[in-house]
Parts: C-alpha cells; structure tokens; sequence
C-alpha cells in the first residue's frame, strides 16, 4: 500500500478534509444573488420583468441559512408577505355567479419583493456582513475624582 | 459631558464610552489584556515628522503603566534599552524613541531590530511591552516589521490615529493589517498645563509634568548628539587642513603653550589645539607646527 491511498486503499486526498465553506465562495454567492437582483429591478419598461424581480430576491434569501434568520428577520418578513383572496366562481359579464362557499374560495400567499430584499439586507447588517464597526477610542485625560477600580 | 457613560482603565485614564457615537476602548483593553496574559505587545507609532508620535506612544504607554517615568522609560539607544530591559521591573513599558538625527543614522534602525529581537526573547521572563515611534514602518526591516510587530499606529493628525492589528499569513509571505480601533487622544497632560507646546515654554527647566521631563531629555539627548556631530566635523575639517592653515591657528593661541623662557611646549601645543581649537594631529606633525612657528616668528619664540 503506497504512502498516497488511505487505510481502505482510497487514494487519500486533502481535498477530503475541506468543508463545503472553504470551496464555495459564500460572499460570492450572496453578493452575485444581489448584483442579479439589481439588475432586474432596474431593466427598461420593455423588458421589465416583476416575476423576475421576486425571484431573484427569494433566491438571495434562500442562500441564507435559516439559522441566521432571528426574530426582527421574521417580523420584516411578514410585513413582506401579500396575501390575496381568489374568487373561482364561474363569471358572467365580469361578474361571479353563485355563492361564496369554501371550495371556491382560495388564498395564495405572494410577497414584496422589495420588503423582502430590505429584511435580508438589515438581516446581513445585524449579523455584521455589510459594514465593519470600527469602535473610536476617545481619552478625556483626567483622573477620575475618586480613583474607582474599574476592574478592566 | 454629553455622552452616555465612561470607563476608567488603569486606574487613572477616563474612556468616553457611548453606543450612539461609538466610543469604546478596544485598544487599551486589548493590550492590557495581553499584558496579563504574557503576550508581547510590540507597537509600531508611525507618522510624520513632529506631528507627536513620541507623545502619543508616551500615552498608549501609560495605560500600561500609569506612572511611567520617561528618563528610565524612554530610550534612544540600544545600550539604554538593554539598561531598561533588566533594570524595570515586570510588565513596565519601554518606549525606543526615534531621535530627530535617525535618518542621518542608519545605526539606528539595526538598533531598533536588535531590540525587537530581544524584546521577543525575554518576552517570557521580562515581559515589557514596547512602542517604537518612527516616521515610517518601510525603515525597519520588512520581516521584523511584519512578524514582531503586533499593532500599527498611524497617527494622521495631532492625537487622531488609527489601529492596525497585524496578522501574518502562516502559509504565505503576507501580512493582513486589520483596522481595530481609531484613537482620539488630547495633548500629553493637558489636565494640567493648557500649553500646545514646550518648545516656547519658560517652565521648560523646572517642570515636572510628564510632557516636561520627557522634552528635557530629548533635548539633552539631541544637544549631546550635536556636540558629537561637531566633533565629527572638525575632525574632518582638520584632515583637510593644510600646515599653514594648522600654525596660522596654533599662533593664535600662542599664550597658552608658551614657556615663561619664551619656548613652546609641544605636549601642551597640541592640547590646546584639540581643545580649544578642535584641532587632533600626531606628535610628529606637532612638531612640524613648532618648527614653521619658530621659523615664521624667531622674535617671538626663542
């Protein structure tokens, strides 16, 4: 057995012991997710696509590990959710016929795909990712009156 | 004041701390912190020349050690340094000042590198953080600067600076600077003295605040450094001297080496021409200057 293939004569590799996070490029990814979003929300009229619109901002967010998702994520993400009420009644002249019952009555849950985007972006600045917080050191130079232990 | 609370750290130094303004201080923790856990503490102060990188570094020094005393403390050779090294006590701060004359000497950045090299050796056993004001990091050599060197200071204006947490790469040959904190600090012992500068100050002689007794002894360090240049000067000059130029100045002076029988005392010729003149030669040329005297002045010298 050569000093290359593991104990069950598999060729050993390093390539084994590397995680997904050190092959894929996380913040690629997101920001690539991000950069689609842009351009989609920003086409011409002509081409202007509200479908691709919410699409592509469902897919930023489903890159992100629901793990990381907290409470204000959740609360945003309601406030994003749009639901409306479906007649399927039969119509006649525009109108529906019959009575309102349960079985032709139905919800479909829809969302706004620039509250959703707005959510996932406050949710990358809570956890750190957008903009890094550089702390400023401001010395008063003065000597406290009673010289308190601080205990730092 | 206007801001939400403050800290105090080391006993003596006020911390503005407010979560609207952001004020926090992560640096003086940080390297207090790794004081007593017996990491080194190396800080490289740059920026350019008089905008106070000496008394910023005398600052960050004294979170360390509130009482820090500026003629043991404060060193500018690396004789000095060794002197601080063993005569301080544990955890003390040494600050390897950068003299106005650096530039001119090269010495004095291999001294530097020496001291970094030991501070890091007796870091276990001696434990005494260091901060080196500069004027530039590129003068030190680039694999002490990037591998002893745990924190960058750019100081970018009087007091404003901004910290670097150095972080070599283990696999290849770079080093990552981290931005950790940005410093705004007022004047060394401004509490006590509302003066900008000591340069013009009449109290400079007798003061006893920090600022004070740390400018005395860099003026005392520089005005030595003066006295060895002229020195160094003359002693050129004189090799470029010719005979006549040597007895026209021995002449001059004549009272001081002649005998009461009107002859001239080589031993103390060549005594009052090193010090009143600043003038070395050999004995043999001593008595080259005798002989052109007694021939250009018979009268005068019998």
């Amino acid at each position: 057995m050569s000093d290359k293939t593991d104990g069950m004569g598999y060729e050993a590799s390093t390539e084994e012991s590397l995680t997904f996070g050190d092959k894929i490029n996380w913040p690629f990814i997101i920001a690539s997710g991000m950069l689609g979003y842009l351009r989609a929300s920003t086409l011409p009229h002509e081409v202007f696509d509200p479908d691709q619109v919410k699409r592509t901002s469902m897919a930023v967010l489903s890159v992100i590990p629901s793990s990381d998702r907290d409470k204000e994520f959740n609360e945003a993400y309601e406030k994003a959710k749009i639901t409306r009420d479906i007649d399927n009644r039969p119509r006649w002249c525009e109108k529906p016929i019959g009575q309102k019952t349960p079985e032709n009555q139905s919800k479909v849950v829809d969302y706004d795909p620039y509250l959703l985007m707005t959510a996932t972006v406050d949710l990358l600045k809570r956890l750190g990712l957008l903009s890094k917080i550089i702390s400023i050191e401001r010395r008063m130079n003065r000597k406290p009156p009673e010289m308190v232990k601080s205990g730092v | 004041m206007e801001f939400e609370k403050q800290i105090v750290i080391g006993d003596r130094w006020v911390y503005e701390v407010d979560r609207n303004k952001n004020t926090w201080p992560r640096f003086a923790i940080e390297i207090r912190q790794r004081v007593r856990q017996k990491l080194a503490v190396n800080v490289l102060v740059t920026g350019e020349g008089g905008i106070g990188k000496s008394m910023l570094a005398i600052q960050l020094a004294q979170i360390i050690d509130a009482d820090l005393d500026p003629e043991k403390q404060v060193v500018y050779t690396y004789s000095e340094y060794l002197d601080a090294l063993m005569g301080l006590g544990k955890g003390k701060p040494i600050i390897f000042d950068e003299p106005s004359y650096a530039l001119s000497h090269r010495s004095w950045f291999s001294e530097i590198q020496q001291a970094l090299v030991k501070t890091m050796e007796s870091q276990r056993f001696m434990l005494h953080p260091l901060f080196i004001p500069i004027i530039n990091a590129s003068l030190i050599d680039k694999t002490i600067r990037n591998f002893l060197i745990q924190y960058a200071v750019y100081e970018f204006a009087r007091g404003k600076a901004v910290v670097y947490r150095l972080k070599p790469s283990q696999r290849e040959d770079k080093t990552y600077y981290n931005t950790i904190a940005r410093l705004d600090y007022p004047l060394l012992d401004s509490e006590s003295c509302d003066k900008d500068s000591c340069l013009d100050c009449r109290d400079l002689e007798t003061c006893q605040l920090l600022r004070g007794r740390y400018e005395r002894k860099k003026a005392r360090i520089q005005h030595q450094r003066y006295r060895e240049g002229r020195e160094e000067a003359l002693a050129k000059e004189t090799r470029t001297m010719t005979l006549d130029d040597i007895v026209a100045k021995a002449y001059s002076l004549r009272d001081h080496f002649k005998k009461e029988d009107g002859r001239i005392d080589v031993s103390k010729l060549r005594h009052i021409l090193r010090t009143e003149a600043g003038i070395k030669i050999p004995l043999n040329k001593s008595y080259d200057v005798k002989t052109s005297l007694e021939a250009e002045h018979p009268t005068e010298f019998q």
